[in-house]
């Protein structure tokens, strides 16, 4: 009835959260504190891998919220790894996946972020 | 209507074109012709004539046919309506030869209309024991057929040879068959996937030919009495013997217990979302089972019943519609006016049909795992799949010490199939005692004690064997539930959540002293979620009632009432 949560920094300003377990009540407050500290202003992307998220309840649901309405106010983006089939039906009755970009694999935002860092990498030359 | 699964391409409803129709009835009345070989064993286990043989193969075939046009008819209460080819099945093997030896083929045609009529009355009952037949216990004995079949399929596959030696031809024959079918049912496009079986037995009789594995001077009898002849069929001399009577009872028993497996097991192939047998479908079933079996009797062979084989195949190829068995019943009659035929097919190389028999035992073996993991485990079940299946393993280690037993004891303990779903019938209602269908638990109104809640439903689910998927619909609503209840402090003092469980539903009812929970039905915007504490409430209410196929909320003596039903 836990949560694990995996934070990686992709490049500056980007982060991948992988969640594994359950978000809810019992792990929220847990879960509010990490994702607080990626809540700055130099972050512009995050990433939430949704792979291994068994669960999630209301409570769960306004982090993500939370999350969206901090980056995409810095002017970022929020994306999601494939999420499993009774956690998209959660999103689908709260109308969130609206504006969200969805990734069916780790191996396609991978992809995302090769392109992106190329294209900063580009940019500086 | 029942919703066709993605890897059925026609199903059962469906009615596919008349030459595709006709190309796989070809191909399951090959198959099943390739079975007269149980039939042929009685004749010669019992020292019968040539004209015997001669007379129970056209006797064999035409019963095979009634028994599967019953068994596919699915009307007016008779027979299943799916395709569900029917065979002499090897089941009345044992029982036969005893009855032939002691009064010859009268008697055991005699005994077998006996067993025939008890199973009809068998399956007028069947109805009221469904509580007998629990997915598990079906999963059970899916698995013990397909395992049953592995025996007989390795000894012909490998060539063996009294015991040890193995062919080397043999095995090359078998594994062409059985690549050939395994590659056509996963790779090409199209429909080709219908006709691997086809394919497979025809390459194979072809590579048997060429390396030697059947004798090419056995073949020449095939054209003797030429290739057209109206189907014959000595009036049998039937008779009966008391002491017979429970041994070939036992018998029917096994056959209709068979039977319920395999229509269980079409049920499965046919629906996306099986849940559970739907038994007046098996009762009608097993009724064609018992009008078949009395009528090889009456025709003069042994008894038919449903091949799992056969259904195996349907499912492997896609191809699950009930026309194409009626059509199958109408190929096995036109095969009885041309002799060449099933004399061609009775002489199927053994390691074509091992391959076969391989092939089939892969998806009965899987369909009864699945059938097993669709229900949620306690120590209690877990003890009641794998020491029945322990059981019907057994039966196949101690062969020599079961063939000492008596025949009535034989009949049953001797198939692995039967002792393990016997068993599985047996500790699945041992099992029972000591488990209340009503359950109840109370936590205080804190976060910590959401968790209780929730391994409360895992721990009770497993006990009930409910449908896992069921559990976790649970799980998420009461999650819900106690969270909004909790987190907005709406109640004042313990929280009581009752549990009853029938096949059918699962109620649980959530009873707290406070302010009450809104049940609105609108779902809040995200803005709103973030803005409004109420908003949160609203969208739990929203989730809960979408996780719950119905929700009421109302307050009983003073104590705030969510009633959750789920369908199950």
């Amino acid at each position: 009835m836990s949560l694990i949560m995996k934070i990686e920094n992709k490049m500056p300003g980007c982060y991948v959260v992988k969640f594994i377990g359950r978000l809810d009540g019992t792990t929220y407050a847990d879960c509010d504190e990490k994702m607080n500290s990626l809540l700055i202003p130099t972050t512009k992307d995050i990433m939430f891998d949704m792979t291994n998220l068994d669960y999630i309840s209301s409570m769960g649901l306004r982090i993500v919220i939370k999350t969206r309405q901090f980056i995409e106010g810095n002017g970022g983006r929020v994306h999601m790894i494939k999420m499993q089939p009774q956690i998209e039906k959660v999103f689908k009755i709260a109308n969130l996946l609206n504006g969200i970009i969805l990734y069916a694999s780790v191996k396609e935002a991978d992809d995302y972020f090769g392109a992106m860092q190329k294209k900063v990498l580009d940019s500086l030359r | 209507m029942e919703q066709k699964p993605a890897n059925i391409i026609y199903g059962v409803d469906d009615i596919p074109p008349f030459r595709t129709t006709l190309l796989l009835a070809v191909q399951h009345a090959i198959l099943a012709l390739v079975f007269i070989v149980y039939p042929l064993m009685l004749v010669s286990e019992s020292g019968g004539t040539q004209r015997d043989a001669e007379g129970v193969v056209t006797a064999s075939i035409l019963a095979m046919a009634v028994g599967t046009f019953l068994q596919c008819l699915g009307r007016k209460g008779m027979g299943s309506g799916y395709l569900a080819v029917n065979l002499t099945t090897p089941i009345y093997l044992p029982v036969s030869i005893q009855a032939a030896k002691i009064g010859g083929l009268g008697l055991t045609f005699g005994m077998t209309v006996i067993a025939g009529i008890f199973s009809i009355f068998f399956s007028r009952f069947l109805k009221y024991f469904r509580h007998l037949f629990p997915a598990e216990v079906c999963g059970v004995a899916v698995v013990m057929l397909g395992i049953s079949m592995v025996g007989p399929a390795i000894t012909r596959f490998l060539g063996l040879h009294g015991g040890n030696s193995v062919d080397p031809h043999a095995i090359a024959v078998a594994f062409i068959t059985l690549a050939l079918m395994v590659a056509l049912s996963i790779w090409p496009r199209g429909k080709i996937r219908l006709y691997s079986v086809l394919i497979g037995l025809t390459a194979g009789y072809g590579a048997a030919l060429w390396l030697g594995v059947i004798d090419h001077a056995s073949l020449q009898g095939v054209m003797e009495g030429g290739f057209l002849a109206l189907p014959t069929i000595p009036i049998p001399d039937w008779k009966f013997q008391w002491a017979l009577l429970i041994p070939f009872l036992m018998t029917a028993l096994v056959s209709s217990l068979d039977t319920v497996a395999c229509i269980i097991t079409c049920q499965k192939i046919n629906q996306t979302e099986w849940v559970r047998p739907d038994m007046a479908t098996v009762s009608d079933g097993v009724l064609a089972d018992g009008v078949g079996a009395a009528m090889a009797g009456a025709m003069g062979t042994m008894g038919t019943g449903v091949s799992s084989a056969h259904i195996a195949l349907s499912s492997a190829t896609g191809a699950t519609a009930r026309r194409i068995g009626l059509l199958t019943a109408i190929v096995l009659v036109a095969t009885a006016f041309v002799p060449p035929i099933a004399k061609l097919l009775s002489r199927m190389p053994a390691p074509v049909i091992g391959a076969v028999l391989v092939y089939a035992a892969a998806f009965l073996i899987t369909s009864g795992m699945e059938l097993i993991v669709s229900r949620m485990l306690d120590t209690r079940r877990i003890f009641m799949v794998g020491g029945s299946i322990i059981v019907g393993l057994s039966a196949i280690q101690l062969t020599e010490l079961i063939q000492r037993l008596p025949p009535w004891l034989y009949s049953i303990v001797g198939s692995p199939f039967a002792i393990a779903s016997l068993c599985a019938i047996a500790l699945n209602l041992l099992f029972r005692i000591g488990t209340s269908q009503s359950a109840s638990i109370r936590i205080e109104p804190q976060l910590p004690s959401m968790s209780g809640a929730l391994r409360f439903f895992e721990s009770q689910g497993g006990a009930w064997g409910a449908r896992r998927q069921v559990i976790q619909r649970v799980q998420a609503a009461v999650n819900e539930l106690l969270e909004a209840v909790i987190l907005s402090d709406l109640a004042e003092g313990p929280i009581d959540i009752q549990a009853r469980f029938d096949e059918y539903h699962l109620d649980v009812v959530v009873l707290y002293s406070g302010l009450p929970l809104p049940a609105s039905e609108e779902c809040p915007s995200p803005e709103q979620l973030l803005a409004d504490e109420n908003a949160v409430l609203r969208l739990s209410g929203s989730l809960i009632r979408q996780y719950a196929d119905r929700v009421v909320f109302d307050a009983q003596k003073q104590r705030q009432r969510i009633s959750l039903h789920f369908e199950h």
